[in-house]
């Protein structure tokens, strides 16, 4: 993926919308600036636009999301114009969630600021796991592991309950087999024996006697309600021959009583009642007392009604007799058809139980005669009833036992197949978590040997000879979510690196883990953003860490680099690492009016360059000035690299003059470059020409110029005897210079040593001679 | 540092694919269900899964021990 241009609005220190481009064909975007001017802005614009966290803001305790929009911003955009499409991310009002643009495509970012490797080194075991794990996190597998593991415990379970089941069997059968005097010498052959037998015939017995039981069992419950109902029907009796004397006594004492006096006195009685004043008897009129004949007709009449309700009580009491009796011989007629079933069933046994034949015989259909048959042969039948009994018992429990024999038989069978199966299953369970828990292992093992082995190259190549490395990352075999760091300090091994490493050499670690992780997992189209990361790194580890991330651009789309580490900028500046493959960003001064402010950074050719090509203002000692300097990089790295004399000096620093002439005319003249450079031919057709540059020239002219950078670029002078066109010229000359000793395509100067000269990167620089002649 | 998703799936549905080789190699499995990487890999197999997956193996070889001693 190739990214055109970031556009932030509204967004932390984005106060006013700002675009920052990215320079097509460079992968790596340096970000330059002091701190507070907006860097980590836009680190954190590219984090919150690609991934669920919100950038630096979350690491600090006590700090408020609200804070991701701009203060009195309503809402915050993010976009990125890219080849593959624009990506936005907009937070409105008071959601603190991004409102992402939806891709098929979905970038891949990895960014790392200095706290996370700070962090990263400093956290425990297991809290580095945690902070690592996603990259070495099989939890979809571990789930089904643990599934697994599940199922081989519940399987165990299941044998062992299986087991308990089957000796519980064995037991319960054993005691019968003890019991029965231990037959045919093996259990299990005599249970298969027993549950194997036709119990059929013994349970027709157990039914018939069953039957008898029954049947003996209804004839004395018969017979015993035929005696309490003997006893009901004398007390009916008694109650009715009570009722009927009660009446008879009545009867004697009002003789002459009927229905019809009892009516008329009843008329006589309310007649005389019902007149006022009444003093002679209406039929014979004899003088009565009006009070005295109602008294005497109300006695009268009264004792009449008394003997009605004693003949409706001798009626009640002869029905409830009669039904009483009813109910009695409905009982003996039952009794004496039970007695005749009975005697059917039982006369099969009268051969063998020959007392009951004196019963069998004295049935017949007479009620009466069957009952005295009963009672006259009771005894008999008593015992007879106590051996069916007997015989009912033996045969249940034989058939008990058989079932018991046959359910205990099939449960060990039964249950010795399923142990069986389980078993197997139990072990091939067990195999199989085996096989999954030891890939799983070897996966962390392998990836963390993978990405320690990266690691490790990579911090050899930053510090090659220190006695450090040996750099391993593991899991600490005891504990399943500890990731271990290890790494080794000149003769001592395998120890924690924060314990000894120095505080760049930790950080330079840190940066190395976050690479090489980086680097495994990334899908070619994976952003980098290093966010600050470097603090103080010297000259030389300097130089090999811009080196390592230049050798790894390959992995990524874009490496983004923020920093406000000057001569990490400084060495791309000034044409000592290779900044023409950098995009150079510079933010000025913040403020919240202005917002984020960008610059594009230039190297120093391109400086000096452009303002000799300035054609609104000559800058005289701008020129003079930038010449100096450039002069002095170039003649710095021509003394080193051919180790020509300088005076001895504490501070190593040393005048352009001094360093000018290092270069005796006796080394010039052997000195030269060739650059390989493409041109289009008369056809067309691009072909590679080499161009050699002879230094001797270009340096005499500058010899004679030299004077120009103190008196126009350097100092206060009211007396400059330099032209415009001596200033051009000193200008143009040191441009020439520099065109002729830094590679045009990587910006770097020819750094690398060969045999027999020196070259730029990618070699289409070559510096002659390697050494000084 | 975000994980990449897509590149850690793939790393566990290699590790998945490389479990089941192997438990097919041990005949523990016989492979016929198609999704039992996958759901190794995403944590969708469950223990009753499992239990399938071996018992068929386990049920097959008692079935063939089955028909032997029959022919026997």
């Amino acid at each position: 993926m190739k990214l055109n241009k970031l556009h932030i609005s509204s967004f932390r220190g984005a106060t006013k919308p700002v675009d920052i481009p990215f320079e097509k064909g460079k992968k790596i975007t340096m970000i330059y600036a002091e701190n507070g001017n907006g860097k980590s802005t836009i680190a954190d614009a590219l984090i919150c636009l690609f991934t669920s966290e919100k950038g630096s803001i979350a690491d600090k305790s006590g700090t408020d999301p609200k804070f991701i929009k701009s203060l009195n911003a309503t809402e915050a955009k993010i976009a990125l114009d890219t080849d593959k499409g624009i990506f936005t991310a907009t937070l409105s009002g008071t959601s603190r969630d991004f409102i992402k643009s939806h891709h098929e495509f979905n970038p891949d970012l990895r960014y790392l600021r200095r706290s996370q490797i700070v962090d990263l080194l400093n956290l425990k075991p297991s809290e580095r796991y945690e902070r690592l794990k996603n990259y070495i996190d099989v939890s979809g597998l571990y789930k089904s592991e643990e599934d697994l593991r599940k199922l081989v415990r519940d399987t165990d379970a299941e044998v062992e309950n299986l087991v308990s089941v089957i000796e519980n069997a064995k037991s319960t059968l054993e005691a019968t087999w003890i019991k029965e005097g231990s037959p045919l010498d093996d259990m299990l052959i005599w249970a298969k024996e027993e549950s194997e037998k036709d119990l059929t015939k013994e349970g027709i017995k157990l039914q018939e006697v069953k039957i008898l039981s029954q049947q003996w069992t209804d004839i004395q419950s018969k017979y015993k309600e035929i005696q309490q109902s003997i006893t009901i029907v004398s007390t009916a009796k008694k109650a009715h021959t009570a009722a009927l004397e009660v009446l008879q006594k009545l009867q004697e004492k009002n003789t002459t009583s009927n229905a019809d006096l009892l009516n008329l006195l009843n008329q006589a009685k309310n007649f005389i009642a019902g007149q006022p004043n009444i003093d002679a008897c209406p039929v014979c009129e004899n003088g009565i007392e009006k009070n005295v004949v109602i008294k005497s007709l109300g006695d009268k009449i009264a004792s009449m009604s008394a003997i009605g309700a004693a003949a409706k009580a001798v009626e009640k009491a002869k029905k409830d007799w009669d039904g009483k009796v009813a109910i009695q011989k409905r009982a003996v007629k039952l009794f004496s058809n039970l007695l005749i079933k009975y005697r059917n069933d039982i006369s099969k046994y009268k051969t063998s139980v020959p007392e009951i034949a004196a019963f069998i015989e004295g049935i017949t259909t007479d009620i009466k005669v069957n009952y005295q048959c009963y009672l006259d042969n009771l005894t008999q039948l008593t015992s007879i009833s106590e051996r069916i009994e007997a015989a009912k018992e033996k045969h249940a429990k034989s058939i008990n036992q058989h079932n018991s024999i046959k359910q205990q038989y099939k449960s060990i069978i039964d249950n010795s197949k399923k142990f069986e199966h389980k078993s197997k299953l139990s072990l091939a369970a067990t195999k199989a978590l085996g096989i999954v828990e030891k890939s799983r292992k070897d996966f962390y093992d392998n990836e963390l040997l993978s990405i320690s082995g990266e690691v490790e190259r990579m911090y050899q190549q930053l510090h090659l000879d220190e006695g450090l490395g040996g750099i391993k990352l593991f899991l600490n075999p005891q504990y399943k979510t500890s990731l271990e760091l290890q790494a080794n300090f000149h003769t001592e091994e395998g120890i924690a690196p924060q314990s000894v490493y120095s505080e760049s050499h930790l950080d330079t670690l840190g940066i190395c883990i976050f690479l090489a992780l980086a680097k495994k997992y990334s899908t070619g189209d994976t952003i980098l953003v290093l966010d600050d990361v470097v603090m103080s790194v010297d000259e030389n580890h300097l130089d090999r860490f811009i080196k390592l991330l230049h050798e790894e651009t390959e992995h990524f789309s874009q490496i983004i680099i923020t920093t406000h580490y000057r001569p990490w900028k400084d060495r791309y500046r000034t044409h000592r690492a290779p900044g023409g493959k950098v995009h150079f960003i510079e933010l000025r001064k913040w403020s919240k009016e202005s917002g984020i402010r960008v610059q594009n950074g230039r190297v120093e050719l391109q400086e000096l360059e452009l303002s000799l090509n300035d054609l609104t203002y000559f800058d005289r000692q701008v020129i003079s000035s930038k010449s100096g300097i450039i002069l002095e990089n170039i003649l710095d790295f021509l003394s080193d690299v051919y180790e020509y004399h300088l005076p001895k000096r504490k501070s190593l620093k040393y005048t352009l003059g001094e360093l000018i002439d290092t270069l005796q005319p006796k080394y010039l003249k052997n000195i030269h470059t060739i650059h390989t450079v493409k041109q289009k031919d008369e056809t067309g057709q691009i072909n590679e020409v080499e161009i050699t540059f002879q230094l001797q020239p270009i340096v005499d002219a500058l010899k004679r110029l030299l004077f120009i950078r103190n008196q126009v670029g350097a100092h206060f002078n009211l007396e400059q005897d330099a032209s415009d066109d001596d200033v051009e010229l000193f200008g143009r000359t040191t441009l020439e210079l520099g065109k002729a000793i830094v590679c045009n395509e990587t910006g770097q100067l020819p750094l690398i040593k060969t045999a027999d000269h020196w070259k730029s990167k990618n070699g289409t620089v070559r510096l002659y001679p390697s050494e000084k002649i | 540092m975000e994980l990449n998703l897509m590149a850690m799936n793939e790393n566990i549905q290699a590790i998945a694919k490389d479990i089941e080789a192997k438990l097919k190699e041990a005949v523990l499995i016989t492979g016929t269900d198609s999704r039992f990487a996958t759901n190794l890999a995403t944590g969708n197999l469950k223990d009753t899964d499992w239990k399938v997956a071996l018992e068929e193996v386990i049920t097959k070889q008692e079935q063939d021990e089955l028909k032997e001693n029959e022919a026997k």
